[in-house]
């Protein structure tokens, strides 16, 4: 498995390198500063991915941290997933209670009390209160639409 | 007439019940924030970003400043009683405040606190309102050269301060700078890097690319880590009032290093990068120094209380002079409140000494009221407030989560920013686990735009050679010293280069 530290590094480079070959397809005046600042933050993110290749003292990650890593992030994208598909009324709720009980552990009425709460907030303050649009996901704009 | 700015100005914001009841929102959010296992300053500015869209811009900006002046000063509580800084700031603070603590002078650690953190805010606030007169000329001298030159050196000291290996900083710096010019071109209007897609013609909105360095990776390592920062630390402490007025006293007492210290930490903080946590060490430092025992601090003495506090909060002052005027903020910090600033419609820059002067008051004047207030509470509140810092961590990562995703999707409506901040986010927790300072990305981010514009308008005035002016070299003499500063402690071995 790739080291972290590599694998990071590695995508800094990648990030830059994509940003200074694209920036070649525009007009001078357009790439004039995505190059001034690319160029040199190509060469310090090689620099530094030489540098993490080089290095021998990689930080041994046990595999119950990389699993819980793995978890976490299935549940960030649970989150997302969920919010883009059903919106923050409906899922913002939901994947509180859902995540506190499951990954947690936490009682049922700790889980819902912190959903319900979390309800409140999108509902009446962000809703209601301060008036601001919340998305209400993909799925139900398609069936109300 | 700068007095009558400044008075009315005052009178504007005490007088205007809206404004004053967001100031005891903002404060009592503070409180929350500086106190609240895994929030601090930084984050929970960026949390409270979404609740002023669309509010006035002074209102939404006197709010976001009472939150964050006094973070700090509620952090302490957690540093003196607990042991554990509510963030880096508060840190200097636990070295002799936890100290007294447990020899059983917590309400006079407390009472030191409280009165050198509203000195110390009272002073940073003082001489940004007494630097204006001086600032004024200086800052109208500057053209767009060095503006551009301002942005770079901003990043580099940033970069420079806020990590172990310089190169990582700058990397990150420039990337945040990459981000910022994705979207339209101001000078031909072709799309940028936007891969095709419509909702990156506005640019990468700057609150999503926040969150998604500062709240996502956060939470992402609360939840992977699963520590609870404040239980079974200690035992719940009896606050004994009689202690605190004492401590209260041992300001008035100490008050030339009060005044040293919030001097020393106000100029200090103006410079880029120095703004942050470092400022309260160099304050906690100075005290140490200036004393006839040295060797005594760690052990329970006053005088570090109320030093490191002080240092604290006068540094916020200071800060936001290259903030509000230059656009180049002083800390990571001040980078997320410029970005606030600029969302609420208001561009820093030498406008704000000509046009906006009375906004800058009302500023000044709000760290010293948030301050006022905040002590106020925690006088009467600390021993219940401190309840704040068992909040379960669990709670924490859904809903702040919930509600970093709901700011990302906010200032623009665009429901793809939500895929943003997903690799953003994730992105931003492998840089944090692998020790990429995060802080200069964000300055990169929401200098980009006006760093680009800056280049463009000396390339169009001056040419190629718009950096061979007095202020220019300067500037350049400045970021080439703070990277050769940089390498200096490097191989004197006082930092590590790339690993640590």
């Amino acid at each position: 498995m790739v080291d972290g530290r590599i694998l990071t590094a590695g995508i800094m480079f990648a990030i830059f390198a994509t940003f200074v070959g694209v920036s070649f397809a525009y007009p001078v005046e357009a790439r004039f500063t995505p190059l001034v600042i690319g160029i040199p933050g190509l060469i310090l993110s090689l620099i530094q991915l030489i540098s993490e290749l080089r290095n021998k003292t990689a930080r041994v990650i046990g595999s119950e941290e990389r699993s819980r890593e793995y978890r976490m992030f299935g549940w960030f994208a649970f989150f997302i997933g969920g919010i883009i598909l059903f919106g923050f009324p409906y899922a913002g709720p939901v994947v509180v209670a859902a995540y506190l009980h499951f990954s947690w552990h936490e009682k049922w009425y700790t889980s819902l009390g912190a959903a319900f709460f979390s309800w409140v907030v999108l509902h009446y303050l962000f809703g209601d209160i301060l008036g601001l649009p919340l998305f209400e996901g993909l799925i139900i704009e398609w069936l109300t639409y | 007439m700068d007095a009558a700015v400044a008075f009315s100005a005052l009178v504007g914001l005490v007088t205007t019940p809206y404004i004053v009841f967001l100031m005891l929102v903002g404060v009592l959010v503070g409180i929350f924030m500086g106190i609240a296992p895994g929030v601090g300053g930084k984050l929970g500015l960026v949390l409270l970003i979404p609740f002023v869209y669309g509010m006035d811009p002074l209102a939404g900006a006197v709010f976001l400043l009472s939150m964050h002046a006094v973070v700090h000063t509620a952090g302490a509580v957690t540093s003196i009683l607990l042991g554990v800084p509510g963030e880096g700031a508060t840190a200097a603070t636990v070295l002799d405040g936890y100290a007294m603590t447990k020899r059983g002078e917590a309400g006079r650690a407390l009472g030191a606190s409280f009165g050198a953190s509203l000195a110390g805010s009272t002073s940073g606030a003082i001489v940004l309102g007494a630097s204006l007169g001086l600032l004024e000329p200086i800052i109208l001298n500057f053209h767009p050269s060095e503006f551009f030159l301002l942005s770079l050196l901003g990043i580099t000291f940033i970069a420079t301060l806020s990590g172990k290996s310089v190169v990582k900083g700058l990397s990150v710096g420039f990337f945040g700078l990459m981000v910022s010019f994705i979207g339209q071109d101001p000078s031909t209007g072709i799309a940028r890097f936007t891969g095709g897609h419509l909702f990156l013609l506005d640019g990468v909105d700057i609150i999503t690319a926040i969150l998604a360095m500062f709240a996502i990776p956060e939470m992402i390592s609360l939840g992977v880590e699963r520590q609870a920062l404040a239980s079974g630390v200690a035992q719940r402490q009896r606050i004994d009032y009689r202690q605190v007025i004492q401590g209260l006293g041992d300001v008035v007492t100490h008050r030339w290093l009060v005044l040293r210290v919030s001097l020393l930490v106000a100029a200090i903080g103006i410079i880029p990068g120095l703004g942050g946590d470092a400022a309260s060490w160099m304050a906690y430092g100075h005290t140490v120094q200036s004393s006839k025992n040295p060797e005594t601090f760690g052990t329970g003495r006053v005088e570090g209380v109320i030093g490191a506090e002080t240092g604290t909060c006068a540094k916020e002052g200071g800060s936001l002079i290259p903030t509000l005027f230059f656009g180049v903020p002083g800390s990571s910090g001040m980078a997320i409140m410029l970005g606030a600033f600029l969302m609420l419609g208001l561009q820093p820059g030498p406008q704000m000494l000509t046009e906006h002067l009375d906004v800058v008051w009302a500023l000044i004047w709000s760290l010293a009221l948030a301050n006022l207030l905040c002590v106020g509470i925690l006088l009467v509140a600390a021993p219940w407030i401190t309840n704040i810092a068992y909040i379960k961590t669990s709670l924490m990562v859904p809903i702040v989560l919930v509600f970093a995703i709901l700011g990302s999707y906010i200032g623009q409506g665009h429901w793809e920013n939500l895929i943003l901040i997903f690799f953003m986010g994730g992105f931003g927790y492998f840089l944090k686990r692998h020790d990429w300072p995060r802080a200069p990305f964000v300055i990169g981010v929401i200098l980009g735009k006006i760093a680009e514009d800056a280049l463009l308008k000396a390339l169009a005035i001056d040419g190629y050679w718009f950096f061979m002016k007095p202020i220019s070299l300067i500037l350049i003499a400045m970021i080439i010293g703070s990277i050769g500063f940089w390498f200096y402690k490097m191989r004197t071995g006082k930092v590590e280069i790339a690993h640590g």
